[in-house]
C-alpha cells in the first residue's frame, strides 16, 4: 500500500498538467453521470416533493408495470430494437465505406471539403432536420408534391403512409449521423503505416484487395469498441429522430413508435415522475446487461479487442 | 518547456471554463425591483445577480388620473428593507419591453404590499415543460399556475405534495379577491376538502367565435348573410359557410380553403355539449358526460360517464370533417405546416377563422387593409372542472404569506391588472378623454398595432379579468359587463362543477389510453384519411384499441366517483 502511494505521486508529479487538463472532464462525468445515478431511486418510489427522494415512501415495481400494460408493448420494443440493430449496423458500413473513400481520395483538399460536408449534418439540431424533411415531404408545399403536380400527379399525404416511415427514417439517420463516424474510422486509417500498402502494391494487390486485407482489419478494434458502445443504447430511441421528424403523427405510430416516445405521449399529461424514471431505469438496465454479455462474446473471441 | 507551458495554459482554461458553467444563470428574463438601474430602461438579469443586488429603486410611481374602473385599490405599506423576496413563473410570453414592465410591476407590488418580487415570464410551451420539471425538483418557486394543459393540474400537483393550501388565509390575507370573485369559483381549487390557491376569473363558458373578414364577405356578396349569422356547433356554421364557397367558386375568387375555425383537437365542444372529467377538455373525451339541459351525445343519459369516440355524433364528426376536406372547405394539413405566418389572413385571403372568448374586438386589429367582425356561437358551455387553471404556491416556497399576499393583490387591484396587460402608464397606454385606456397616442411604444412593446390581451394568467380596464385597441368600454353576461349565457354550468376524478387506480389505463387517443384521435377527426370506410374501420380500430388498453376499468372508476359526489353533494 505504501508502494502505491509512493508510486502514485510520483506519477502524479511527472505528469501533473495531464492530469490536470483531464480534472474538467471527469468532474463533469461524476456530477452528471455518477451523481444522477442515485435519482434511479425514484424508479421505486411514490415521490412525495416535500419528502424528497431519500424519505418518499417505496412504491416496489408498481412503476414499471404501465410499460407493460399498453397493448403496444410489444410494438414499441420491436420498433425500438430493430431500428437500433439497422441504424448500428448499416451506420457502420457506411461510415467505413466512407472513410476509406476519403482517405483514397489523392486531393487532400478535396478530402477536407468532402469531411466537412459530410460532417455538417451532425451539427444541425433535430427540429431544423424535421422542418427539412417537411419542407420535402409537406402535402400541400412539399418539394415532392410539388414536382408530382407539375407532372400532373396528385399529392401524396407522406405523414399518412406507413409504408415509407422505416425507410425514411434509416435514411435521416444515417444522413445525420455517417459522416461523424467516418471521422473516427477515418482518423484510424491515417494510422495505418504506408508499408502495408506499399508493399501490397508491389504484390500486385488490387484496390479492393488493400482495403480487404489492410484497412478493414486495421479498423476492427475501433469498430468492435464501436460497435459494443453501441449495443448499450440499443433499448432507446432516439426521441428527436422519431417523434420531432415524424411530427408525432398519430397515424404512423405503429413503425414509429418507440419506448422514448410512448413514454412521453403517456405521461406528459400525468407528471408522473415515478413511472417516466422506471422506463428509463428499465432501458439503462437492459443496455447495461447486453454491453456486458456483447463485451463478454468479443472477449472470448478476441481479448485485445474488447471494451474490458 | 514551451510545451508545458501551453499544457499548464490549456489545462487552467479548462478549469475556468467549468468554473464559469457552474455559475451560469437560467436564461430566463427576470427582473426584480432591486436592481441598481436609474432609468426606465433595465437589462435582463440573472438568478444570481438578483440575489446579489442590493440598491433598492425608490422612484414613486405615478397612478395617473383616477377613475371608478381603474383606481389602485391597494393599501400603500411602508416599504422595509427586509421585504420578502419571492419569485412569479408567469406563463404569458416574453414581449419587447418586459423587462421594463417587469421591473415597474414589482416596484408596484414592493410599494403596495412590501412584496420583493421577481417576476419570471415565460412562453407557453416553455412553461409546459419547465415548471413540471422545477415543481418535481423542489425548486424554489413562490407562484404558479396549476391547469392541466399545463400538465401539472391540481390534482396531480396535490398527490405528490408539491403544493401548500391557501385555506387559512382565506379569510385574512386573500378577503380582497375573495370579495370580487363569484363564491362558487373556489370550487375550481378546492381539493381533498382543502383550497389550493386562487383560481383565476375570465371567461367561464366554453364557445366559438368565428371572426370574418367584412371586406371579404361584402366583396363576394354575403355580407348581409354573415352579419344575421347565428349558429350553435360547427357543423350548423360550416353549413351556413357553404353559401360562401359557392359565392366564391361564381366569382372565380380564389382561396385555399374557406375557414381554418376548424381543429381537430377541439372536436369534443365542436358538435355536442359535452364535459370530460379529466382536466383538458380537447383529448380527454374517452371519459365524459353529457351537460345538463344541453344535447349532449344523445344515446348517453345524464350522469352516466361514456366514451365520446363511441357515439354516431362522433363518427358523423369525422364524416363531417372528411367532407370539408374534399370540397375545400378546410385545410388538407395543419395549418401550422401550410400557413404558420397566417399570410392568408393578413393578405384578405382568409374568409373567416375562430377564436374562444371573446367579447369585442378591435375591427382592424388582424390586417389595416380590412375590418374584422366578431360573431359569438350562441351555444356556452360551462364545464364540471377546474380546467380554467389556479393560482398556487408550491411547496417549496419559503414565504407562502407573501405569495398569498400577491395573489390578493393581482386578482383585486384594477389598477394593476391593467398594467399586466398594457404596460407602463404613459409610455405604453393612459387615459383617453373619454376615461378609456388607450394605446394609440404620441410617444406611445404600444401604437404601432403591429409591433406593439408591451400588451397581453386577455391576459388570464395575469389574474381576474373582470377588474381590467380595457382599451379601445382591446374590447368595448362595456367588455366586462358583456364578460359578465358571456358567463351568464353559459348557465348551463354542468352540476358536478367541482368534481375532480382522482386516477390513482387507474393511472396505468390513463396512461395507455392517452397513447392511444395521441394515436388515433386527429386521424379520425382531422378529414384526411382517404374515404369514408377508412374513417369507419379507423374509428372501430380506435375505440378496439381503447377497450383493450381497459377503458371500461376508467369509466367505470369514474362513475363510481362521479356517484359518490352526488350523494354527498345532493345532487339528483
Amino acid at each position: 500500500m505504501r508502494n502505491f502511494w509512493i508510486e502514485f505521486k510520483k506519477e502524479i508529479k511527472k505528469n501533473y498538467v495531464l492530469y490536470l487538463m483531464a480534472v474538467p472532464s471527469i468532474a463533469l462525468l461524476i456530477a452528471f453521470n455518477y451523481i444522477p445515478m442515485f435519482g434511479q431511486l425514484l424508479a421505486f418510489k411514490a415521490f412525495d416533493v416535500q419528502k424528497g427522494i431519500l424519505r418518499s415512501p417505496w412504491n416496489g415495481i408498481r412503476n414499471f408495470t404501465f410499460l407493460f400494460s399498453t397493448t403496444d408493448a410489444w410494438i414499441i420494443t420491436r420498433n425500438t430494437v430493430c431500428y437500433n440493430v439497422v441504424f448500428i449496423a448499416l451506420n457502420m458500413f457506411l461510415s467505413v465505406s466512407l472513410a476509406i473513400a476519403l482517405n483514397e481520395l489523392r486531393s487532400k483538399r478535396a478530402a477536407k471539403v468532402f469531411q466537412t460536408i459530410f460532417i455538417m449534418p451532425h451539427f444541425l439540431s433535430i427540429a431544423i432536420i424535421a422542418i427539412i424533411v417537411f419542407a420535402f415531404l409537406g402535402t400541400s408545399n412539399g418539394f415532392v408534391n410539388v414536382v408530382r403536380r407539375f407532372f400532373g400527379l396528385k399529392n401524396i399525404n407522406w405523414y399518412y403512409n406507413v409504408s415509407f416511415w422505416p425507410g425514411f427514417l434509416v435514411f435521416v439517420n444515417a444522413w445525420k449521423g455517417v459522416g461523424y463516424s467516418a471521422v473516427v474510422y477515418l482518423a484510424s486509417i491515417s494510422g495505418i503505416s504506408m508499408e502495408f500498402y506499399e508493399a501490397a502494391m508491389l504484390d500486385g494487390a488490387t484496390k479492393m484487395q488493400q482495403v480487404r486485407y489492410i484497412t478493414l482489419p486495421h479498423l476492427r478494434a475501433i469498430a468492435t469498441i464501436l460497435l459494443i458502445m453501441s449495443v448499450g443504447g440499443i433499448f432507446n430511441g432516439d426521441f428527436g429522430l422519431f417523434y420531432t421528424v415524424t411530427q408525432n403523427t398519430g397515424q404512423l405510430y405503429p413503425v414509429t413508435q418507440v419506448i422514448d416516445t410512448y413514454v412521453y405521449n403517456a405521461l406528459m399529461t400525468l407528471n408522473d415522475i415515478g413511472r417516466s424514471s422506471a422506463a428509463t431505469f428499465y432501458q439503462t438496465i437492459v443496455g447495461f446487461c447486453l454491453v456486458m454479455i456483447s463485451n463478454g462474446v468479443v472477449r472470448k473471441i478476441d481479448p485485445d479487442n474488447s471494451l474490458f | 518547456m514551451t510545451r508545458r507551458i501551453l499544457c499548464l495554459t490549456v489545462a487552467m482554461l479548462m478549469m475556468l471554463g467549468l468554473v464559469l458553467t457552474g455559475c451560469s444563470g437560467s436564461g430566463s428574463s427576470q427582473t426584480t425591483a432591486a436592481a441598481t438601474t436609474a432609468a426606465a430602461t433595465t437589462a435582463a438579469t440573472t438568478a444570481a445577480a438578483t440575489t446579489a443586488a442590493t440598491t433598492k429603486v425608490t422612484t414613486t410611481l405615478s397612478t395617473g388620473a383616477v377613475t371608478t374602473a381603474a383606481t389602485s385599490t391597494a393599501t400603500t405599506a411602508p416599504v422595509t428593507a427586509d421585504a420578502p423576496h419571492i419569485t412569479w413563473y408567469a406563463n404569458n410570453g416574453v414581449c419587447t419591453d418586459n423587462d421594463m414592465v417587469m421591473e415597474y410591476l414589482s416596484q408596484y407590488i414592493l410599494e403596495a404590499i412590501n412584496v420583493d418580487v421577481t417576476i419570471n415570464n415565460m412562453s407557453d410551451s416553455d412553461y409546459k415543460e419547465k415548471v413540471p420539471v422545477m415543481l418535481n425538483a423542489g425548486q424554489e418557486m413562490d407562484m404558479i399556475v396549476c391547469n392541466a394543459s399545463f400538465n401539472n393540474a391540481i390534482a396531480d400537483m396535490v398527490k405528490i405534495n408539491a403544493l401548500q393550501p391557501v385555506t387559512q388565509y382565506k379569510d385574512t390575507l386573500l378577503a380582497d379577491v375573495v370579495a370580487v370573485l363569484p363564491d362558487n369559483i373556489w370550487k375550481d381549487a378546492t381539493y381533498r376538502g382543502e383550497i389550493w390557491g386562487v383560481p383565476l376569473y375570465k371567461n367561464r363558458v366554453r364557445n366559438y367565435d368565428l371572426l370574418y373578414n367584412k371586406n371579404l364577405a361584402e366583396q363576394l356578396g354575403v355580407g348581409d348573410m354573415m352579419a344575421d349569422l347565428q349558429w350553435d356547433f360547427m357543423p350548423d356554421l360550416m353549413e351556413k359557410l357553404y353559401t360562401v364557397k359557392d359565392a366564391m367558386d361564381d366569382q372565380g375568387f380564389y382561396a385555399p380553403y374557406v375557414t381554418t375555425l376548424y381543429t381537430p383537437d377541439s372536436a369534443l365542444r365542436s358538435f355536442a355539449a359535452v364535459d370530460t372529467l379529466l382536466g383538458d377538455n380537447t383529448k380527454k373525451g374517452y371519459c365524459a358526460i353529457n351537460i345538463d339541459g344541453e344535447v349532449g351525445c344523445a344515446s348517453q343519459p345524464h350522469g352516466t360517464v361514456y366514451n365520446v369516440y363511441a357515439t354516431e355524433e362522433f363518427r358523423d364528426w369525422c364524416h363531417l370533417a372528411y367532407q370539408w376536406v374534399q370540397d375545400c372547405m378546410i385545410p388538407e394539413d395543419d395549418i401550422k405546416n401550410i400557413d404558420p405566418d397566417n399570410a392568408l389572413r393578413t393578405h384578405g385571403e382568409l374568409f373567416c377563422w375562430g377564436s374562444s372568448g371573446l367579447t369585442s374586438i378591435d375591427p382592424y386589429s388582424f390586417s389595416n387593409d380590412y375590418e374584422t367582425v366578431l360573431i359569438r356561437s350562441t351555444k356556452a358551455i360551462g364545464l364540471s372542472n377546474a380546467s380554467n387553471g389556479v393560482y398556487c404556491v408550491p411547496a417549496s416556497s419559503k414565504n407562502p404569506e407573501a405569495a398569498v399576499k400577491l395573489m390578493n393583490l393581482t386578482n383585486s387591484d384594477p389598477y394593476l391588472a391593467t398594467c399586466m396587460r398594457y404596460g407602463i402608464e404613459g409610455t405604453h397606454w393612459k387615459y383617453d378623454t373619454d376615461g378609456q385606456v388607450t394605446l394609440e397616442f404620441e410617444g406611445s411604444r404600444n401604437g404601432d398595432a403591429s409591433n406593439r412593446g408591451y400588451y397581453y390581451w386577455y391576459g388570464v394568467f395575469w389574474g381576474n379579468l373582470f377588474i381590467v380596464s380595457p382599451a379601445k385597441q382591446s374590447a368595448a368600454a362595456t367588455f366586462v359587463d358583456d364578460l359578465y353576461a358571456l358567463n351568464e349565457i353559459g348557465s348551463t354550468v354542468s352540476k358536478y362543477y367541482g368534481f375532480i376524478f382522482d386516477i390513482a387506480d387507474v393511472v396505468d389505463n390513463v396512461a395507455s389510453i392517452d397513447n392511444v387517443v395521441a394515436q388515433y384521435l386527429s386521424q379520425c377527426g382531422n378529414g384526411r384519411l382517404s374515404s369514408i370506410e377508412e374513417i369507419d374501420a379507423t374509428i372501430e380500430t380506435f375505440n378496439s384499441a381503447l377497450a383493450a388498453n381497459g377503458l371500461d376499468k376508467v369509466l367505470a372508476a369514474a362513475q363510481t366517483q362521479l356517484d359518490a359526489y352526488a350523494a354527498d353533494n345532493g345532487i339528483k
